[in-house]
């Protein structure tokens, strides 16, 4: 598979009144044209502040300051925001969480919507308007010809984020970054919306990145999952083998915390505790104080991202073990 | 937006009604007898007696009340009693210097505040946001009259390139702008200055919002994102203050007359208290309350125009 993204050793620091804090964590991934990769873990990992990355969104305080983004072969680090402007809503699109907030409350969707037709695909307006309307039907909307004279808070918030969706796909990107875009919206949409980014993916063919919370959505429309936690990669794996069998203690609690339909009597398990907060110094692994398996190395040192297979990392010292135990029997 | 119109247009009718009764019960419960003022200190008792009866002053006076609202009705707003100029002629011929003044001071204000609080907010933190930062906290502080007088003393005592006041030539010929500099400048000053901090903060509040994120993520450029997205939304609070601040600017018009010797309503306005000569007083004020209620709409219809959430339905 061609290689669409790649992410190496990113971190993402904030200028705060507590001094430089550090988001993200010498972040690695790649994404491959056609894939999706689910990105997961609770609140505060760092699944927006590593879109926003990539796509040159940072908050005013927030920057990159080290590491590289490949984006079709080309370093996104250090480039101009001229330059970014050129790539954003044309080959790389953002969908956010919230699409109450999202839109302009001052103009019609049909500015909105013509907004990057015209700017990347140099369109007049007339074309852009028509061409906004075909994005509309594809999106779902009923009546979008009228649709594009309404203002935002005409809309409800299912067809505001299907409005989100045609922008983004507007100009046929090829990659899509999808921040939790359903989780503001009712039970019976999402459903609706996340099959409509699942076939317009199919139809254009392009990567994804899909930020969640939720285990279900991972186990449908995930090809790679990453797990990431207090700012650092933990786990990386293709979904069925990370689903099946889990290598890091934090996926296996994530896991865990699932419900089960069809066991009635489980009883959920959560897992204790937090995540430290940025200006919490980390001694070894981030994960040890709430880690079930934890062992004195932990706690002393970081472990590296261990290669479980072909399809599977994960950064736990109890990777290091079972390669020794392979070893020692290999011997 | 008609609706809203006819609604405001009804409700500045009794806003005029309760205004009227209230001025006139001031003026006429207020000490100072019009009559010893026309006829001089050394008027006797049945000259003053004569004068209050020529003026309708010795009726009750809630006759008084009604006899003037019925005459208002007509158009006839009576005769100044320092002058026997009709009220409204007195009016009629000051009333577009004072237009002048308070448009050409609103105007620098708008103008001024907007575009150094998009700056500053452009460029948080740097010295051009700290300074107009601290000069707009100076400007809301400082007394007109203050103002306007130093603004005399350097630039017409001292330097000698601005007249020291007068307001009387056309405001397009180079003598009628050279005359509007100083008092445009003294009356719009906090309003300017209020203007900035208003349009720095909503800025700074919009350019972290999530549909100018959005706009970004689509690629929009830099500039188009300051003046096309942010700047109608960040505009919705300022022009809300530029509406509550024009009481304030009115009120000012009547020192800034004084300072720099305009002959305008203000200065009708203030004259005519100190001399009890009712008639102007009532029509002023009310004209006064008039453009107050009549502004604030234009204000309203604006912000309907540049926030499609509002409906006055
Ligand atoms: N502007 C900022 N200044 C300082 N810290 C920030 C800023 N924005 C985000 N952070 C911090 O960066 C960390 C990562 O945040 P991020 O938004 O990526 O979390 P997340 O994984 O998306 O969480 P959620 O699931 O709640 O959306 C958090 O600890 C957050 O507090
Ligand atoms: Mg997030």
């Amino acid at each position: 598979m061609e290689e669409l993204l790649k992410v190496d050793n990113l971190v993402t620091q904030f200028r705060t009144p507590k001094g430089k804090l550090s988001a993200l964590r010498e972040v690695s991934f790649s994404v491959d044209k056609g894939e999706t990769l689910c990105i997961v873990g609770e609140s505060g990992s760092g699944k927006s502040i590593t879109s926003l990355s990539i796509m040159g969104l940072l908050p005013s305080n927030g920057e990159v300051s080290d590491g590289s983004i490949q984006f079709k072969n080309t370093e996104l680090v250090g480039k101009s925001e001229r330059e970014l402007e050129r790539l954003r809503g044309n080959e790389m699109s953002m969908i956010f969480q919230d699409p109450m907030t999202a839109l302009n409350p001052v103009f019609t969707i049909g500015y909105q919507l013509c907004e990057p037709l015209m700017i990347h695909k140099k369109l007049s307006k007339k074309e852009a308007i028509h061409e906004s309307i075909e994005l509309l039907t594809k999106v779902g909307i009923p009546n979008p010809s009228e649709k594009l004279k309404n203002y935002p808070h005409e809309l409800s918030g299912g067809m505001r984020q299907r409005v989100m969706i045609a922008m983004a796909f507007a100009c046929e990107p090829s990659l899509l970054i999808a921040d939790e875009p359903t989780t503001a919206l009712d039970v019976t949409i999402q459903a609706q919306i996340l099959d409509l980014i699942y076939d317009l993916k199919e139809q254009i063919g392009m990567g994804v990145i899909f930020v969640t919370h939720d285990m279900g959505v991972v186990a449908e429309i995930a090809d790679k999952v990453m797990v990431m936690y207090a700012g650092e990669v933990v786990e990386v794996g293709d979904v069925e083998t990370l689903f099946n069998d889990p290598q890091h203690p934090y996926t296996k609690g994530l896991l865990a915390a699932v419900p089960n339909v069809d066991d009635k009597d489980q009883s959920l398990n959560t897992i204790e505790g937090s995540a430290p907060s940025l200006d919490e110094p980390i001694n070894g692994c981030p994960f040890h104080p709430r880690c079930p398996f934890v062992m004195e190395s932990c706690k002393v040192e970081k472990p590296p991202l261990f290669k479980v297979s072909d399809y599977q990392e994960s950064k736990c010292w109890l990777q290091e073990e079972s390669a020794n135990d392979k070893s020692t029997v290999t011997s | 937006m008609i609706g809203l119109i006819i609604r405001r247009l009804f409700q500045l009718l009794f806003l005029l009604l309760g205004i009227s009764f209230l001025v006139f019960m001031s003026m006429h419960l207020a000490p100072g007898d019009p009559a010893q003022i026309i006829a001089g200190p050394t008027a006797s008792s049945s000259d003053l007696e004569a004068i209050r009866e020529d003026l309708g002053l010795n009726k009750p006076v809630m006759v008084q009340y009604v006899d003037y609202l019925g005459s208002i009705l007509q158009g006839d707003f009576g005769y100044s009693y320092q002058t026997n100029q009709s009220v409204s002629e007195a009016i009629l011929t000051r009333f577009p210097t004072t237009v002048k003044l308070a448009t050409a001071s609103m105007i620098l204000a708008i103008i001024i505040g907007i575009v150094a609080g998009m700056i500053s907010a452009m460029r948080q933190n740097s010295w051009i946001d700290v300074s107009s930062t601290t000069i707009s906290l100076a400007g809301v502080s400082i007394p007109n009259f203050w103002l306007g007088t130093m603004l005399i003393l350097l630039f017409s005592v001292n330097l000698q390139w601005l007249p020291v006041g007068g307001l009387t030539e056309p405001w397009y010929t180079v003598e009628g702008i050279k005359e509007l500099i100083l008092p445009a400048i003294t009356l719009g000053t906090a309003s300017a200055a209020l203007i900035t901090r208003m349009a720095r903060s909503s800025m700074l509040e919009v350019i972290q919002s999530d549909y100018v994120r959005t706009a970004r993520a689509k690629g929009v450029k830099r500039h188009s994102i300051t003046w096309v997205h942010a700047l109608r939304n960040a505009m919705i609070p300022v022009i809300t203050i530029i509406g509550i601040n024009f009481g304030s600017l009115l009120g000012g018009t009547i020192i800034t007359e004084q300072v720099f010797a305009i002959n305008g309503i203000g200065r009708l306005m203030i004259d005519a208290i100190a001399a009890r000569d009712f008639p102007v007083v009532q029509a002023t004020v009310l004209l006064v309350a008039g453009i107050f209620v009549v502004v604030n709409l234009i204000v309203d219809i604006i912000y309907a125009i540049i926030d499609p959430r509002i409906s006055y339905e």
